[in-house]
């Protein structure tokens, strides 16, 4: 029991949560006002979209026309990862001063997503797949301008490493074990990356 | 007579203004078709428009793909239609070129 307690304050995301905590009291205690955000979302590729790009039919022309320029571009444009954020809301908070109020701290939870397209050498989409990253929480002051915000989750180098095996994948491979292999997890599936997938391979 | 809560203007305008907190935080990735939109972009014409005539109104295009078939510009609205603009990213113009620099199809990315 000690022994998990230890292992969570030394987890680095329970650290973040604490770090994040503390950030938010001092604030509130020192008089700045919390504002509440929504869940937000950002580049977000609709269920309907997904949908409209069909493994073996849909073309790279397609997709762009659908998605426009991707966030990454393989070499030869053999494949597109498509980056979106999702946010789960948080707290801005206010300094105020008279009539007047200055934002200076962001506190929040978001995890970032990507859709990655593998295409075919004539230019077919061969197959489509998408990764949900972790949720991330993140708090940051103005006066720190390289803390950690939200958007940094989209640098997560283990859905990138999934997102690498998983294009490097020859066609007709069981593309789970590749995730595995590249996640150092396997017999199981990985924590993290693809979920709600759309294989056309498989 | 009987007032409620939201009866009040104080909490009307909240409501305008979470309304509009709300519709602003999130962008979904989709083609625009509402025609009111697209104004200004009634030049490009599939099968008539040339690749001279796009790159006269835009300039060179941001990205190009499939051995320059395929050709993207950021744009944002601007008087009664659309200019380039490298920095404030509003839309994506794809447009997809056929061998003979014709206009094959086209499209309006909300990002």
């Amino acid at each position: 029991m000690k022994g998990s307690r230890l292992g969570i304050l030394c987890d680095s995301r329970a650290s973040t949560w604490v770090r994040v905590c503390l950030l938010g009291c001092a604030l509130t205690v020192s008089g700045c006002l919390p504002i509440p955000y929504p869940p937000y979302a950002k580049n977000r590729i609709s269920e309907e979209t997904l949908q409209a790009i069909q493994p073996k039919q849909s073309t790279r022309s397609d997709v762009l026309l659908l998605l426009a320029d991707p966030t990454v571009r393989g070499k030869e444009d053999a494949y597109f990862v498509y980056e979106w954020m999702q946010g789960h809301g948080g707290l801005i908070f206010l300094a105020t001063a008279g009539y007047t109020a200055v934002p200076v701290a962001d506190v929040g939870s978001g995890n970032c997503n990507r859709f990655a397209i593998k295409f075919a050498p004539d230019g077919h989409v061969e197959r489509t797949r998408q990764f949900l990253g972790q949720a991330k929480v993140a708090g940051k002051t103005l006066l720190d301008k390289n803390a950690e915000s939200i958007d940094s989750a989209c640098s997560d180098p283990d859905l990138s490493t999934a997102i690498d095996a998983w294009v490097e994948m020859e066609p007709g491979h069981a593309p789970c074990k590749a995730l595995q292999l590249a996640l150092g997890k396997p017999g199981a599936l990985p924590e993290r990356g693809e979920v709600a997938g759309v294989d056309g391979a498989s | 007579m009987k007032i409620s809560i939201s009866d009040k203007p104080v909490c009307k305008l909240a409501g305008i203004v979470l309304a509009g907190v709300l519709s602003a935080c999130s962008t979904t990735v989709e083609r625009v078709t509402d025609p009111a939109k697209l104004k200004g972009l009634e030049f490009l014409q599939p099968g008539t428009t040339q690749r001279q005539e796009v790159e006269a109104r835009f300039g060179p295009p941001f990205c190009v793909y499939e051995k320059d078939r395929v050709a993207t510009y950021q744009v944002e609205p601007f008087k009664d239609g659309f200019r380039a603009s490298p920095v404030h990213k509003w839309y994506s113009l794809v447009l997809l070129y056929r061998a003979d620099d014709v206009l094959e199809r086209w499209s309006l990315v909300n990002k």
